[in-house]
């Protein structure tokens, strides 16, 4: 569980919408950091909680899709909730493809703003959850041996440990007693659990996962 | 034709779209920090230990976001109407020094060295003196902030009347500030085209139109090295 109260993020170019921006997500019980520039922004650090980015799509020599499509490739990506000005169609249909939450028009209302910022917190918070999962899953892994490990990658292949010791050319006696091992270290009650637990390892970046 | 088609000043352009969709912008934005203001003081009323402070706070942004929409719409007014021309016969030189002097502390405070180089036996011309002053003004105050980034010493504005053929005159102002690239010098006059952070860019577009309503041209020159001319010529009576 995250104790940490939520951080939204609002990069704005217009101080005056900032500002009000800001003073109306924190009456909403959120903390709140704001950006004149996505540039800005890209140059902050990652906060312990649950995040999202409030992003106005036109800003002032920057265009909020390109910062989008620079997040994606960066290693910290928020959900992104996109204010418009004057959005077009297409503008929003790109946006909403590339993932982000929601695509709002300004000026915004409290209640959807507040719906978009929940959802793309709840959104950040099951990422950071999986990624939390699949360090720990890492952490076991990385307490196998390398024929535990060969071990573990044959099994959840669905092999019986027979093919297993016929494939690493020892016996099943053996196989059994390595499997134990990868069982009691990766803390799997049930093949399926080890299966489940090693296609998690294997996943890619949960942000491009979820696209 | 139908009367109220006929009716739009000369200056509105069919390429239209972008001025209004970038107005429906300029308006937006007060009116979001406007309605975003009023919910979080509604907000900050509402717990059950009113956060009077933040309400307050969230109010003077509101007084001043509703000035800020109201400075949009006045500025706006003044572009529609420009085309609506009271002229009498008048001397440029005089609105020339009108204007300076409306200007004058401004450039003392700005270490602004202000040269004035006016023709004196200039033609008298038909035009609209407050319009005119009008685009002096922009003039001259676009050239101040664009001398700001350069040392003091260096902040010279120079005004300059010349008589042009046929018996029409030309009035240009030149500084010395930051050299201007090539595509702001295409936008220079296009409405809404701004490169100051609190400009809406309507200075220039309406100064084009109120010279274009009095028969004239304007334009901008770059210098290679630094600062910019302004120049408008005005028909002769």
């Amino acid at each position: 569980m995250d104790e940490t109260v939520p951080t939204v993020f609002v990069v704005d170019d217009d101080v005056n919408v900032r500002s009000a921006l800001a003073r109306l997500i924190r009456s909403l019980g959120m903390q709140v950091q704001t950006f004149a520039s996505a540039r800005e922004f890209l140059g902050c650090q990652r906060p312990d909680g649950p995040a999202c980015l409030v992003l106005d799509v036109l800003i002032a020599r920057e265009n909020g899709l390109l910062v989008q499509e620079t997040l994606r490739t960066t290693a910290w990506c928020p959900p992104i909730v996109f204010l418009t000005g004057h959005g077009t169609v297409p503008m929003c249909v790109r946006a909403m493809r590339a993932g982000a939450v929601d695509f709002l028009q300004k000026p915004v209302d409290d209640e959807d703003l507040l719906a978009a910022i929940s959802t793309a917190i709840e959104q950040d918070y099951r990422t950071r959850d999986r990624q939390r999962q699949r360090a720990a899953l890492q952490q076991r892994v990385a307490t196998l041996t390398p024929r535990e490990q060969e071990v573990l990658g044959l099994v959840t292949t669905g092999l019986l440990n027979k093919e297993i010791a016929y494939i690493l050319g020892t016996t099943e006696k053996t196989i059994k007693a390595h499997r134990a091992r990868v069982m009691q270290k990766m803390q799997a009650t049930s093949v399926a659990e080890l299966v489940r637990m090693a296609a998690m390892v294997e996943m890619g970046e949960p942000h491009t996962a979820q696209l | 034709m139908p009367k109220e088609r006929a009716a739009l000043p000369p200056h509105l352009t069919p390429n239209s779209f972008w001025e209004f969709a970038a107005l429906a912008h300029e308006i937006r934005q007060p009116l979001t920090a406007i309605l975003s203001n009023a919910q979080a003081a509604w907000h900050c009323l509402a717990m059950d230990t009113p956060n009077l402070p933040e309400a307050r706070a969230a109010l003077a942004d509101i007084i001043t976001g509703a000035r800020r929409t109201n400075e949009v719409i006045r500025q706006l007014q003044a572009f529609l109407t420009a085309g609506t021309l009271e002229q009498t016969c008048l001397n440029i030189n005089d609105v020339i020094h009108e204007t300076i002097g409306l200007v004058r502390s401004d450039a003392e405070a700005q270490h602004v060295r202000i040269t004035l180089d006016l023709t004196g036996d200039l033609s008298p011309v038909a035009g609209d003196r407050i319009q005119l002053r009008q685009v002096l003004l922009n003039l001259v105050r676009n050239a101040f902030e664009a001398m700001q980034q350069v040392e003091d010493e260096r902040r010279t504005l120079v005004v300059r009347t010349t008589l042009t053929t046929p018996g029409g005159i030309r009035v240009a102002v030149q500084d010395s500030g930051l050299s201007i690239d090539e595509t702001s010098l295409a936008r220079l006059f296009h409405p809404f085209f701004t490169t100051k952070t609190g400009g809406m860019g309507l200075g220039l577009a309406l100064s084009r139109s109120i010279i274009t309503a009095h028969g004239g041209w304007i334009w901008a020159t770059p210098h290679p090295e630094r600062g910019l001319t302004m120049s408008f010529t005005l028909p002769a009576v």
